[in-house]
């Protein structure tokens, strides 16, 4: 599909509000490839390759051996084989929603190499890294998305639970198969 | 489970002896657990971020017990084979780790000689 296609599809899509029968799942595809679930993922949380462009995965893997202030270098055959299976499932290439909005809110001339700082990311979460939180999690860093996305290790990042003061709250599971209405991402309900 | 612990063993012991013997062949020699636990514990300074950085950071003092990456936090199982069998079988695995780990706290790679003493402490533990 040509470009501008694209992107007129996805326009009409936010107009309507109900564009999900081009996207074959909801979120984020789950990682699929064991080298990179295990070197990369035994530090930080394994980001699926559906939330950065291909150009960003290339950057990253192109400077392991100062990742985030730290050494990760690979052998040069695993840091081949996570570059391929990271651009083949790349956020571009990825038939996810979640995959698609990514890429609608990174500007052409960017590429990012941190996830928790894309503003999809990074915006809605900033006020847990405020100082004066004083709810729950109290984090460091936004890179362990497994404290509050009990199941964003299968690429799902509903539901949520989170705290704020002495209110909890909770983002509910939605379906994730195909063909469904999108929803709100932030139906934030109070939780029990 | 009794199985895997004994494979675990002879798969240490093998990995172990294999790397305690290419490290002498580049002349390191007379491995000491008693040097690698006070290595352990120093503080070696990052001088591009100013940290203070030691292995114990992370892995905490105690090798039995499961340490936390510095950054982000993430889970880090026990060194000790006495509370994670799996340690010491995989001698890529150890490589791998001594190359990445030297660098960010010692901010040089270990020599043969440290990663010896380092094999011969955590053996022990």
């Amino acid at each position: 599909m040509k470009t501008a296609t694209k992107l007129a599809l996805v326009a009409l899509a936010a107009t309507l509000g109900a564009e999900a029968a081009q996207y074959a799942r909801r979120d984020v595809y789950r990682v699929t490839n064991a080298t990179y679930e295990k070197e990369c993922g035994s530090c930080h949380f394994a980001y699926q390759p559906g939330w950065l462009p291909e150009r960003s995965w290339r950057a990253i893997m192109s400077s392991l051996a100062s990742h985030f202030g730290e050494n990760a270098e690979l052998k040069v055959s695993q840091r081949q084989e996570v570059l391929n299976y990271l651009v083949a499932n790349s956020a571009e290439k990825a038939n996810s929603l979640r995959s698609r909005e990514i890429m609608e809110v990174i500007k052409p001339e960017e590429t990012p190499t941190s996830i928790t700082k894309v503003l999809y990311v990074g915006g809605i979460h900033g006020g847990f890294l405020d100082p004066a939180f004083k709810g729950k999690p109290q984090v460091k860093t936004l890179a362990n998305c497994a404290t509050c996305h009990e199941k964003s290790e299968r690429g799902w990042f509903a539901p949520v639970t989170y705290e704020i003061s002495d209110e909890t709250f909770r983002v509910e599971d939605v379906d994730n198969s195909a063909n469904m209405p999108v929803p709100s991402w932030l139906r934030i309900g109070k939780g029990k | 489970m009794a199985v895997a612990a004994i494979c675990a063993s002879i798969a240490r012991a093998d990995t172990v002896a294999d790397l305690l013997k290419q490290y002498e062949s580049l002349g390191a020699s007379r491995f000491a657990a008693a040097t690698a636990e006070s290595m352990w514990t120093k503080t070696f300074l990052d001088a591009k971020t100013g940290e203070q950085r030691k292995c114990a950071l992370c892995h905490t003092e105690d090798l039995k017990r499961t340490g936390k990456h510095a950054v982000t936090g993430k889970p880090i199982e026990p060194l000790a084979p006495s509370a994670n069998p799996k340690r010491l079988t995989d001698p890529e695995h150890v490589e791998k780790w001594f190359a990445r780990n030297c660098k960010w706290t010692l901010g040089r790679e270990c020599t043969p000689q440290e990663k010896g003493d380092f094999l011969v402490m955590i053996r022990g533990k």
